[in-house]
């Protein structure tokens, strides 16, 4: 048994209307936010190791290889 | 306690390699969603697709990356937000999407978990942006220097 203020109850039912869910799936996901938020000391340790890893990779434009590759692989399941 | 994030953005894959390789347009504003997430005002997401939508384009595309190098990328990936998998009103929203604009499943599904989710589609993909689904980083930034941003939420267009 939780205790709610019902002016927070009332901030919780708006948001999850909005969001077409319902209060409890709503505080569900706020909690899983809540505990899962990542480290940004470990996020910043993460980034420097991926972008070190990168370094010598050449020049290239994300958004156009993602399309290609998403081209390619569409392109692929209309010949099937 | 942190406040409650503003803004709930799902990445897409263009906008992710983006956070590992410096190249192109957008890479400060793509970047500026992690600064966000650390900050804990933008709850970033993006989809158990995008590990591998990342990995092939390094792995297969231009860049030819080594496997130490894709898993370091995508170890960090799994590390900077959750990867959450489409349920099933997910998917069958997605088939909805990609039959209306002419995407692929996987663009779409993007789209739909956002939608879904109430959040913002943070993309650099012509077809998701042609197709109204997705936001540039750009236009994200925008949004988060407005103090404004939580009254802003957008519901994109199906």
């Amino acid at each position: 048994m939780i205790s709610v203020p019902d002016d927070l109850l009332e901030r919780i039912d708006r948001a999850a209307g909005e969001r077409r869910t319902s209060r409890s799936a709503f505080l569900q996901e706020a909690a899983r936010r809540e505990l899962g938020w990542p480290d940004p000391v470990a996020i910043d340790a993460a980034l420097e190791r991926a972008r070190a890893a990168l370094a010598g990779s050449g020049r290239f434009e994300s958004a156009k290889l993602i399309r290609a590759d998403r081209d390619a692989r569409d392109a692929r399941d209309r010949r099937r | 306690m942190p406040a409650m994030p503003a803004i709930d953005v799902v990445s897409d894959a263009s906008v992710a390699l983006k956070w590992f390789h410096a190249e192109g347009e957008e890479v400060p504003q793509a970047r500026a969603l992690i600064a966000a997430h650390q900050a804990r005002t933008v709850a970033l997401l993006v989809l158990d697709l995008t590990a591998y939508e990342v990995g092939n384009a390094l792995v297969r595309g231009r860049a030819k990356a080594t496997a130490a190098q894709v898993a370091t990328v995508l170890g960090a990936l799994d590390e900077i937000c959750p990867a959450v998998r489409p349920d099933a009103d997910e998917l069958r929203l997605a088939s909805e999407l990609a039959e209306r604009h002419d995407l692929t499943l996987y663009d779409a599904a993007y789209a739909a978990v956002a939608d879904s989710r109430g959040a913002t589609l943070a993309t650099l993909d012509r077809a998701l942006l042609k197709a109204g689904l997705g936001s540039r980083p750009s236009e994200l930034s925008q949004q988060l220097a407005s103090p404004a941003a939580e009254g802003r939420k957008r519901r994109r267009p199906r």
